[in-house]
């Protein structure tokens, strides 16, 4: 993979000297477009990061250069050309965004409306340019400020780098190695920004942590990487992502998410992805093929994943737990509805290694059109995992005739005293429920929705408040146009 | 251990390196039909395409058979005398018309069968009567992404053929006892069998599998086609128990028309490493599937059922039970999927898989899948692994049974659970008595690794 005589040329020219030349600031809002050791170089360069990091990035890429992209998941895309996209972006001009609402697709805002946003949000949402510090960032201000005195870091993950250097190369990368997966060694390579979390020793974090409070640091781009650590005896919620639906124009996304709890600490991360799934037809959407992976490193420890996936063209993303320490829990609450030609293959990885070690899955599907569904879930028992306990369940629900749910699951026991539970089923709404709703007057799209929310009312219940009352009404929105 | 990538499931390894199994074109059998000549080569193809399926194929995941290179097989010839015998590990069922095979080809058939009844050697029926293979042969079993099933294709010599006439029911089971031998050198050998029953047929079908004393190193890959036309039943009950330097390969693809019934059940207890697959696929509605069965593993011995069915047609019903228990060193696989197509509406399918594991290094791996692209389904599939319930051991020592004998009873119980839905009778009794067996050997083992 050469990188172009084009692409050498204008390297050349934007960085005065061709290689190891990314010393000097340019101008440039973008690197030239694909992707060689210069633009990594470059990328790296720009971020003004140490020696080790950039070699990392480094290995990385060339450790990809020699993977093929997996074809396992049962998802279906045109190829990608990688040489074909922009690795590195500045921050986007303001210039560029709409000035106002009225610039706005009405249709999204229709569902900012449904979803009760306030219009603040609505324009952040939006990317509308707003130069006047609105509410939340102030807010955000203030609580970052808390944070602060408390010990919490809470960055992103450009900062951290430079400030915490100790801490980043300890950690990153020791949960998803370089070497792991196509797409995570791509992001390994590439990363630009992502969010960088550190509760100290004892602390139990006063308040969720979310991408809403780091609002300024908002264009976090497309291969996003998040690291989380909580140490001994710690507490954190951590909430990715907004139940409205963003404005972005990366096509594929290729993040990374690493979490390491310690000694008794607590990791309760929650997402709820509702990025642009492409039209009724299946043109356009985002590709989400993300790697999340947390790993229970001390005793006592636990690590909780809770994900609420409406959104996405195609979903490629398995939130697991490395459950190391003894009597370390891992959980995964999941949530997943396509409609229309969305494809999403997704679910959890439980690798238990420490004894009484014990895991809980939660999977609800739910597909209509001609969307396709697949849970993908592997729980592994190693011969070390004494008394280590596996609850799975999961089940999907089909609207419609045309959709598919397919359900994919591994066990693999080598220890006798580990137990693994595994239960699914498929189903439909059922006529009488159905039935039942109609006659008391209420909608048919209400209708469905009521029901869907009791189908996934034991996932919903474990996302924080709001949150839950928000992820209950885009279910509704979610299957809008799936019955009838 | 933090890395744990799936592997992939539709890339095969392919392999420009030859298996020592893989046979040269040049050496296919040339004086056949062309059908025939057309479907050695279309296997034979396949097969050097994918290569021996390594751990990477997703069919292949849990079972490795890398193992096999190692080893210097040659392919049987025949030579054999009929000789080599009823192997003693089959199952003694007085009361049944038994067909003995010795490495796939039949050397003592019935003499008397009823009406409507035809149970013949393939290969001679390929020579006398071609037309009468033609039509199925090769042509129930899309073998195309099976490289040990393609193999088979390539390189079949024999089998059974066994026609059953519409309306015909047999009285007694039909019992083929296939006896595995290799006294001199280690062998390989394809059997290849096919079942048709006619409409209404019924019919009772017992397999046997086990090899002759002091046998080298076996190599057993049979390919079964089964076709059950409207309101057809066949009870296919098999019993694995080769020597413990035996691999037993074995696919069978059954296709079921309406109404038809295929109660399939399958016990292993011996072999080094045995595959039971079976792709059973429901083309008629109303038809109607049982693939129940149970095994029980020790040290150095691994066994894989795989099981797909499908729901191609609506209303259509399929059962997919299993239990195994592993001791120590032993290592089960269950892979299950069932798959219901768009508009096969009302389709009803079950699965489930339960494992015990008695000791330390024992090891089981189930994948049980569903695939489904109908929303009017009801289709659940479970599974669960662990080791024996403390509460039930207790309960029995409470009230005065040793520990051995407590753990032995709760064992048998296990596999006698399952063992059950075979319908009652002589076969049942058989499969029973064989567990039994197995479960007083298993004991004995173990006294002598106490002693």
């Amino acid at each position: 993979m050469a990188a172009t005589q084009d692409t050498i040329d204008r390297i050349a020219e934007v960085s005065g000297a061709y290689k190891y030349g990314f010393v000097t600031e340019i101008e440039s809002e973008k690197a030239p477009k694909g992707l060689n050791e210069d633009i990594i170089r470059f990328i790296s360069a720009k971020k003004a990061e140490p020696e080790w990091l950039l070699d990392w990035r480094l290995k990385a890429y060339r450790f990809w250069l020699t993977m093929s992209e997996p074809d396992w998941a049962k998802v279906g895309y045109p190829p990608i050309d990688y040489q074909d996209a922009y690795y590195y972006a500045a921050p986007k001009s303001k210039d560029d965004a709409p000035k106002s609402l009225d610039e706005v697709d009405p249709e999204l805002l229709r569902t900012y409306e449904k979803l009760g946003i306030p219009l603040r949000e609505q324009e952040m949402l939006a990317g509308v340019a707003v130069d006047a510090v609105f509410d939340s960032v102030s807010v955000a201000t203030t609580y970052k400020k808390k944070l602060e005195e408390m010990g919490v870091i809470f960055c992103s993950i450009s900062e951290a780098v430079r400030r915490y250097p100790d801490l980043i190369q300890k950690y990153l990368g020791s949960i998803v190695p370089y070497s792991d997966n196509f797409f995570a060694t791509l992001n390994s390579a590439v990363f630009t920004d992502g969010s960088f979390v550190y509760v100290p020793k004892g602390l139990r974090c006063p308040m969720e942590l979310s991408t809403y409070f780091r609002i300024n640091e908002r264009d976090t781009g497309q291969f996003e990487r998040t690291l989380i650590i909580a140490d001994a005896g710690s507490y954190v919620s951590y909430l990715e992502g907004c139940t409205a639906p963003q404005r972005d124009e990366n096509q594929l996304h290729a993040a990374v998410v690493e979490l390491v709890a310690l000694d008794d600490a607590e990791i309760k991360y929650s997402t709820v992805q509702n990025w642009y799934p492409g039209d009724a037809e299946g043109k356009g959407g985002i590709y989400n093929f993300v790697t999340k992976r947390g790993a229970c490193r001390g005793r006592n420890s636990k690590i909780s994943w809770t994900q609420v996936e409406t959104g996405s063209a195609v979903t490629w993303k398995y939130p697991s737990c490395v459950l190391q320490g003894d009597n370390s829990v891992g959980e995964f609450y999941s949530v997943a509805i396509t409609n229309n030609a969305q494809q999403a293959d997704t679910g959890t990885k439980m690798i238990h290694i420490g004894k009484n070690t014990r895991s809980r899955i939660i999977s609800k599907g739910i597909s209509a059109g001609r969307a396709d569904q697949t849970y993908r879930g592997l729980v592994r028992m190693m011969p070390k995992a004494e008394g280590a306990r596996n609850y799975t369940q999961c089940d999907s629900l089909l609207i419609g005739d045309r959709c598919g749910a397919h359900t994919v699951p591994y066990i693999e026991s080598r220890n006798p005293t580990a137990q693994v539970e595994h239960e699914a089923t498929t189903s439909r709404i059922s006529d009488d429920q159905l039935f039942y709703c109609l006659q008391r007057g209420i909608p048919e799209e209400d209708a469905v929705a009521l029901i869907v929310n009791g189908f996934c009312k034991e996932v919903l219940q474990t996302l924080p408040m709001e949150f839950a009352v928000e992820a209950q009404k885009l279910v509704g929105i979610s299957l809008e146009g799936s019955v009838g | 251990m933090t890395q744990t990538r799936m592997t992939d499931p539709t890339r095969a390894e392919t392999t420009t390196e030859m298996s020592p199994l893989a046979p040269d074109p040049g050496a296919l059998a040339a004086d056949e039909p062309g059908w025939l000549a057309d479907l050695r080569r279309a296997g034979l193809s396949v097969y050097r395409a994918r290569g021996l399926p390594t751990v990477k194929v997703e069919a292949w995941k849990y079972t490795n058979l890398a193992g096999l290179k190692k080893i210097p097989f040659v392919l049987d010839d025949g030579s054999l005398p009929a000789a080599a015998g009823r192997g003693a590990l089959a199952l003694a069922l007085a009361d049944a018309h038994e067909i003995t095979l010795v490495n796939g080809r039949p050397v003592a058939v019935p003499d008397s069968l009823p009406a409507g009844v035809r149970v013949v050697s393939l290969a001679h029926l390929l020579e006398t009567e071609p037309a009468a293979v033609e039509p199925h042969l090769g042509r129930l079993a899309d073998l195309s992404d099976a490289p040990m099933g393609s193999l088979n294709a390539a390189l079949m010599a024999d089998g059974v053929v066994i026609q059953v006439d519409a309306g015909v029911a047999l009285d007694r089971p039909l019992h083929l006892v296939t006896v595995t031998a290799a006294p001199d050198q280690a062998r390989h050998m394809h059997p290849r069998h096919l079942v048709i029953l006619g409409e209404g047929a019924d019919a009772t079908l017992v397999e046997s599998r086990v090899t002759a004393a002091g046998a080298a190193e076996t190599l057993s890959n049979a390919v079964t086609e089964i076709r059950l036309e409207a309101r057809a039943r066949l009870r296919h009950l098999r019993f694995v128990n080769p020597g413990p330097d035996a691999v037993d390969l074995d696919l069978t693809e059954a296709v079921l028309a309406e109404q038809a019934h295929y109660e399939a059940f399958g016990l292993t207890l011996g072999g080094r490493l045995v595959r039971n697959e079976s792709r059973v696929r429901l083309r008629g509605s109303g038809a109607d599937a049982r693939l129940h069965g149970a095994y029980g593993l020790r040290a150095g011995q691994h066994a894989d059922t795989t099981l797909i069915v499908d729901h191609a047609v609506p209303d259509t019903t399929s059962d997919q039970l299993y239990k195994g228990v592993v001791d120590e060193g032993g290592k089960g696989v269950f892979q299950g999927k069932v798959i219901v197509r768009r508009d096969a509406q009302r389709s009803d399918g079950n699965q489930l898989h339960k494992a015990l594991l008695l000791s330390r290094n024992a090891e089981v791996y189930t994948k049980p899948e569903l695939e489904i692209y109908a929303d009017d389904v009801k289709c659940s599939h479970g599974a669960t692994a662990g080791e024996m319930d403390m509460d039930q051991l207790f309960y029995l020592m409470a009230r005065g049974l040793a520990e051995a004998d407590a753990r032995a009873l709760l064992v048998e119980a296990f596999l006698d659970d399952v063992v059950e839905s075979v319908p009652e009778g002589p076969v049942r009794d058989a499969f029973l008595s064989a567990v039994r067996a197995w479960q007083a050997g298993r004991h004995a083992v173990t006294w002598e690794g106490s002693a």
